[in-house]
C-alpha cells in the first residue's frame, strides 16, 4: 500500500538508471582543482565533499590528466562543459561487431557484454555524443541490433522456464529486469503446482 | 443458502478490485454496503444458534454420524461468512492505506477537495468505522514522518531525480510560487525550467507535469 | 494464496458435484428441501468450501472405529471442470483455449483438486498448459505500443477475454513493466 504494486514486482527503467550512474567512470576534465600546499595556505576556498562517493578524485582534478569519478557527476561537468568522458573500452564499433557475430553465433548463449551496457550506452549517446571516436549513428544502431538479438533470444528461451531452475548468465540488469514479473509469476505458479501433486506422501 | 449473500459481497470486492486496477479513477471506492453486511452478520447469529443446539445435543446424545455432519456444516457456513466479511473489510482498509499515502497524508476533509486528483471525495461511501479509520490512520502517518525520520520524505516522489534542472508544464492554475530564483506564475499550459528539488512537490500534488 | 485473497474466496465458491455416503438429517436444506435429510447417494453440488472439509473428515462409527478407516461424509465425483474431453482439449491446443469459459479460475482449483487427490497428470498437463499459455501471454504483453489508449489490437483484445484471473494479473504486470521500459528507451 505504501509502494504501488508496480514497483514492488520489480525495478522500474528509472531506478535502474539511477543505480548505474554511480558506477565510476574515467574522465578527462578540463579545470584543475588540486591544489598546491602554497594555494591552499593562502586561499583555502571550498573543498567539495560529497556524500554519496568517494570525493578525494574530484578535490585532486588535473587538467588533463584522466581520473575516475562517478557516471552522474562526470554528466554533470560535461553538462557545464567542464570535462570529456572518456567512451568505455567496450563501446566501440569494432568490440560492438565482435559481440553482435557471437550473439548470432550462438543462439543459446549471451555475449559477454557489461552487466549495464544499456544504460551506459543510451546516457552516453544522449549527452556525450561528441566523445567518441567512432560516428555515433553506426554505434547507435548497433546497439539496436544487440538488443533485439537478446531480446528475441531471452523469449524463445522462455519456453523452458521450469519451476526450480533458472540461469541468466551476461544478461544485463534492465533485460532481466524486463522479464523479472513474467518470470516469477511463472515460476511460483509452477511450483506451486508441482508442490500440490507432491505432497509429502 | 448459507454463503449466497456471502458471495454477493465478495463479488462486489472484486468489482471494486477490478475498477481500482483498470485506473479510471484511483481513489474511488464504491458505497459501503451496509444492508447486505448486516444480512450476513444476522445469517451467522441464526447459524449459531443452530450450532448452540447441535451441540446440546451431541452431549447428550451420543449419536456421532449425523450431528457431527450438521455440526460441521453449520461452522463452515459460519466461517465461510467471516472469511468473506474479513476479505471484504481488509480490500476496502487497504484502499484507504494507499489513498493515504498517495496523498501525503493528507487528511480528507473539504478544504483539501481542490487538489487536482481528488475531484470530488465522498466520505459519505465509507461505513461510519471506515471514516474513524481513515482519521486516525492519516493521523498515524503524520506522527510517521514526523517522528525520527522526519528528514526523509516518506510520502515523496517514488521516481529517483535524473536532472538538477527539468522542464515542467502546468495543468492547473494555482497562483504564484516563491523560490529562491524569483516567483513563478502558474498559469494553465505554460512551461519552465525550473530546479527539481523546488517543484517535487508540486509534481506529486499534480499541478505540474514533468516534460 | 491468502485467506484475504478475493480471486481464493470466489475459487473456492465454485459448486462441485458430491454424493453422500450416509443419511445425514437436517440437511435438507441443501438440496432445497428444508426440514428432510439428505438420504444416502444423493447427489448434489456443493461448493468447494463445504465440501473440501467434508471428503477428507470420517464419521466415526460407534463401536468399531479400529476397523477399516471411515468413511468420509461426502465423496467427490470428478466434475466436468477436469473431464477428460478438457484435458484432451489443453492437451491438443492450450493456447487456443478459452480457458474463461470453462472457469474463470482454472489454475486455483486444479491446484486444490491436485492437493486433495494427488493427481500427478493433473499437475502434468496444468504444467505444460502453463508454460505454452505463457509464451503467448507474453507475445501479446510485450508487443503493445507505448501510448496508454491503444491499448491492444483487436486480437489481443479477443485472446485477453479467454484467460483466466491468475493469468490476467501475469499480463497486467507484464504489460505494465514492458510499457515503462519503452517508455524510458524512447526518452532516453
Amino acid at each position: 500500500m505504501a509502494l504501488p504494486r508496480d514497483l514492488s514486482i520489480g525495478f522500474s527503467p528509472q531506478e535502474i538508471q539511477f543505480l548505474i550512474e554511480n558506477e565510476p567512470t574515467r574522465i578527462m576534465p578540463r579545470i584543475t582543482t588540486r591544489k598546491t600546499k602554497k594555494q591552499l595556505a593562502k586561499d583555502p576556498g571550498a573543498q567539495w565533499s560529497l556524500i554519496t562517493c568517494d570525493d578525494s578524485t574530484v578535490n585532486n582534478m588535473v587538467a588533463m590528466n584522466s581520473c575516475e569519478v562517478t557516471l552522474w557527476l562526470a554528466l554533470l561537468l560535461k553538462q557545464q562543459g567542464k570535462c570529456n568522458v572518456v567512451v568505455p573500452s567496450w563501446l566501440t564499433l569494432q568490440q560492438l561487431e565482435k559481440y553482435l557475430d557471437f550473439e548470432l553465433k550462438n543462439p543459446s548463449r549471451f555475449s559477454n557484454l557489461p552487466w549495464n551496457w544499456l544504460v551506459v550506452s543510451s546516457l552516453l549517446f544522449a549527452r556525450c555524443s561528441d566523445d567518441f571516436q567512432d560516428p555515433v549513428h553506426l554505434l547507435r544502431s548497433k546497439v539496436q541490433d544487440l538488443r533485439e538479438v537478446r531480446l528475441g533470444k531471452v523469449n524463445k528461451g522462455l519456453q523452458y522456464l521450469n519451476e526450480s531452475h533458472l540461469q541468466l548468465e551476461n544478461l544485463s540488469l534492465m533485460e532481466i529486469n524486463e522479464m523479472r514479473p513474467y518470470a516469477c509469476g511463472i515460476m511460483d505458479k509452477l511450483r506451486t503446482i508441482h508442490d500440490s501433486s507432491n505432497d509429502t506422501t | 443458502m448459507y454463503g449466497d449473500l456471502a458471495n454477493k459481497l465478495i463479488l462486489e470486492a472484486k468489482r471494486t478490485q477490478q475498477l481500482s486496477q483498470a485506473g479510471f479513477n484511483k481513489q474511488q471506492l464504491p458505497v459501503y454496503q451496509d444492508e447486505l453486511v448486516r444480512g450476513i452478520l444476522k445469517e451467522v447469529g441464526s447459524l449459531k444458534k443452530n450450532v448452540d443446539y447441535l451441540r446440546e445435543q451431541q452431549l447428550t446424545d451420543q449419536d456421532n454420524k449425523v450431528a457431527q455432519c450438521q455440526y460441521v456444516v453449520a461452522m463452515l457456513s459460519m466461517e465461510r461468512n467471516k472469511r468473506c466479511l474479513l476479505a471484504y473489510q481488509k480490500m476496502r482498509s487497504e484502499m484507504l492505506d494507499s489513498m493515504v499515502w498517495d496523498n501525503n497524508g493528507m487528511e480528507f476533509s473539504s478544504a483539501i477537495s481542490n487538489h487536482p486528483n481528488l475531484s470530488s471525495f465522498d466520505s459519505s461511501v465509507l461505513s461510519h468505522a471506515e471514516q474513524e479509520y481513515l482519521k486516525e490512520y492519516a493521523q498515524l502517518l503524520t506522527e510517521l514522518k514526523s517522528g525520527e525520520l522526519s528528514e526523509i520524505d516518506l510520502t515523496g516522489m517514488l521516481q529517483p531525480p535524473s536532472d538538477v534542472f527539468i522542464d515542467v508544464r502546468v495543468l492547473k492554475d494555482a497562483g504564484q510560487i516563491e523560490t529562491e530564483y524569483g516567483v513563478f506564475n502558474l498559469i494553465k499550459d505554460s512551461q519552465f525550467f525550473v530546479r527539481q528539488s523546488d517543484v517535487e512537490r508540486l509534481i506529486q500534488q499534480g499541478y505540474l507535469q514533468k516534460i | 494464496m491468502g485467506y484475504y485473497d478475493i480471486d481464493d474466496i470466489l475459487a473456492d465458491g465454485t459448486r462441485f458435484p458430491c454424493r453422500f455416503n450416509y443419511d445425514v438429517p437436517g440437511l435438507g436444506y441443501l438440496e432445497g428441501n428444508p426440514g428432510r435429510p439428505i438420504s444416502k447417494n444423493a447427489k448434489l453440488e456443493l461448493p468447494l468450501w463445504m465440501v473440501h472439509l467434508l471428503a477428507v473428515v470420517g464419521a466415526q462409527s460407534n463401536e468399531d472405529s479400529r476397523v477399516e478407516e471411515p468413511l468420509p461424509f461426502v465423496e467427490l465425483l470428478p466434475p466436468d471442470l477436469f473431464a477428460p474431453r478438457v484435458l484432451n482439449a489443453i492437451k491438443s491446443g492450450a493456447t487456443s483455449l478459452d480457458l474463461h469459459s470453462i472457469s474463470p479460475h482454472f489454475y486455483t482449483l486444479a491446484e486444490k483438486w491436485a492437493t486433495l487427490f494427488s493427481d500427478k497428470e493433473l499437475s502434468q498437463v496444468l504444467k505444460d498448459m502453463l508454460l505454452e499459455r505463457g509464451q503467448e501471454i507474453n507475445n501479446h504483453a510485450i508487443s503493445v505500443s507505448m501510448f496508454s489508449n491503444c491499448n491492444q489490437t483487436n486480437d489481443s483484445a479477443v485472446f485477453l477475454q479467454t484467460l483466466d484471473e491468475f493469468e490476467k494479473t501475469i499480463y497486467r504486470d507484464t504489460n505494465v513493466n514492458c510499457k515503462e521500459m519503452k517508455k524510458w528507451l524512447v526518452l532516453k
